[in-house]
């Protein structure tokens, strides 16, 4: 009797363990997709323009490249869009602290408004959120070419006693390490699950 | 004797259960239902944290109207910014726009909710910088003249 509920136990336990590996060896086969963000089929080039960041220097490919980086688009006289973006992706970044430091996504505000946000009011401001934020301004001449290549939209609007407001795109933009927009977050955005689809698309990307 | 008046009290209760329980003992006085409606209430109110450098914020708030009559805020006012107006966020194809808003109607029995990527109060040109931490004072001008103050404290959405 012993004897059959050892064998019985035993066969169980093989069962529960082919099981339990076979599972984990298709999840390691496929992984996991974003479930936030759409992934973009061919990532999209960005083009090389002038830019500066908050501390006034220059802002470009090499800054991106070799790193993963969420952009927005938003402006400093916003406030309820931009500052919400800004203290969701401080959370998400926070969920990330734990991945070595080339997984760890840059946050960049990509300011529509360089009339107002010049260097030092993107200082004032971007970095409150996370010490790591970066501000970035890009000459208004240059900044319609620069939102095409992602995708993004924006335009002045009057409104109210400060003179006018900047309708923009509210989505996130993750930007690979070869400077390509690769994924786009759309509204509404929660820490949590940007944090989790990071870590989906990275291990997507490291199994490739 | 006892036993008539807990019998009494019992069918008066059972006639009308939505009547608030009898408080004979607290001084505030019972707001009569029919002759004077019970006037609107503000919760979860709050103001955005931003950095000390920024030139303005939101205030976010809900407003309950649970009277028969329409109320309709026609702006707001506080010591610590020089102006406030109603902004509405919209999102339209993933583009936020932001529209000043010259009223807004809460109708009888509704709640209307200021809240984060909808509606806002615009806190603007602050007089002494924007406070970062604390409560501020804020009053809803009312179409009839009304004014309805509310202490908002200053934080992060989950604070």
């Amino acid at each position: 009797m012993s004897r059959n509920t050892f064998i019985a136990a035993a066969i169980v336990l093989a069962i529960a363990a082919a099981v339990a590996g076979a599972w984990f060896a298709a999840r390691l086969a496929t992984p996991e997709l974003p479930e936030h963000a759409r992934v973009l089929s061919t990532p999209r080039p960005i083009p090389h323009v002038p830019a500066v960041d908050q501390a006034g220097n220059p802002f470009g490919h090499a800054e991106l490249e070799g790193r993963w980086t969420i952009a927005f688009f938003g402006f400093t006289y916003c406030p309820d869009i931009c500052p919400a973006t800004l203290q969701v992706l401080a959370s998400a970044r926070r969920l990330l602290d734990d991945l070595p430091e080339r997984d760890r996504p840059a946050v960049v505000m990509i300011s529509v408004d360089p009339e107002r946000d010049v260097p030092e009011r993107l200082a004032e401001y971007v970095p409150f959120y996370h010490p790591e934020f970066r501000g970035v301004m890009v000459p208004a001449e240059y900044l319609p070419e620069l939102a095409r290549s992602f995708g993004a939209a924006y335009a002045y609007s009057p409104l109210g006693e400060d003179a006018y407001t900047v309708d923009h795109t509210a989505s996130l933009f993750l930007v690979n390490r070869d400077a390509q927009v690769a994924a786009v977050f759309p509204t509404p955005h929660r820490a949590e699950d940007i944090a989790a689809d990071m870590r989906r698309i990275i291990k997507l990307e490291d199994s490739r | 004797m006892r036993l008539i008046t807990l019998a009494l009290a019992a069918m008066l209760l059972g006639c009308s259960p939505d009547a608030p329980p009898p408080a004979p003992t607290t001084p505030a006085p019972a707001p009569a239902p029919v002759a004077t409606p019970s006037g609107p209430t503000i919760t979860d109110a709050w103001v955005r944290q931003v950095p000390p450098a920024a030139r303005m914020t939101a205030g976010y708030l809900r407003v309950a109207n649970p009277g028969p009559e329409e109320l309709v805020i026609v702006g707001a006012e506080s010591s610590v910014f020089g102006s406030i107006e109603m902004h509405g966020t919209i999102m339209e194809d993933g583009v936020a726009r932001m529209r000043h808003q010259d009223t807004v109607t809460v109708g009888p029995g509704e709640v209307v909710s200021f809240e984060p990527g909808g509606l806002h109060l615009m806190l603007m040109q602050p007089l002494d910088g924007i406070p970062t931490s604390g409560e501020i004072a804020i009053t809803l001008l009312l179409a009839d003249g009304g004014r309805l103050e509310f202490s908002a404290p200053v934080g992060q959405p989950g604070d």
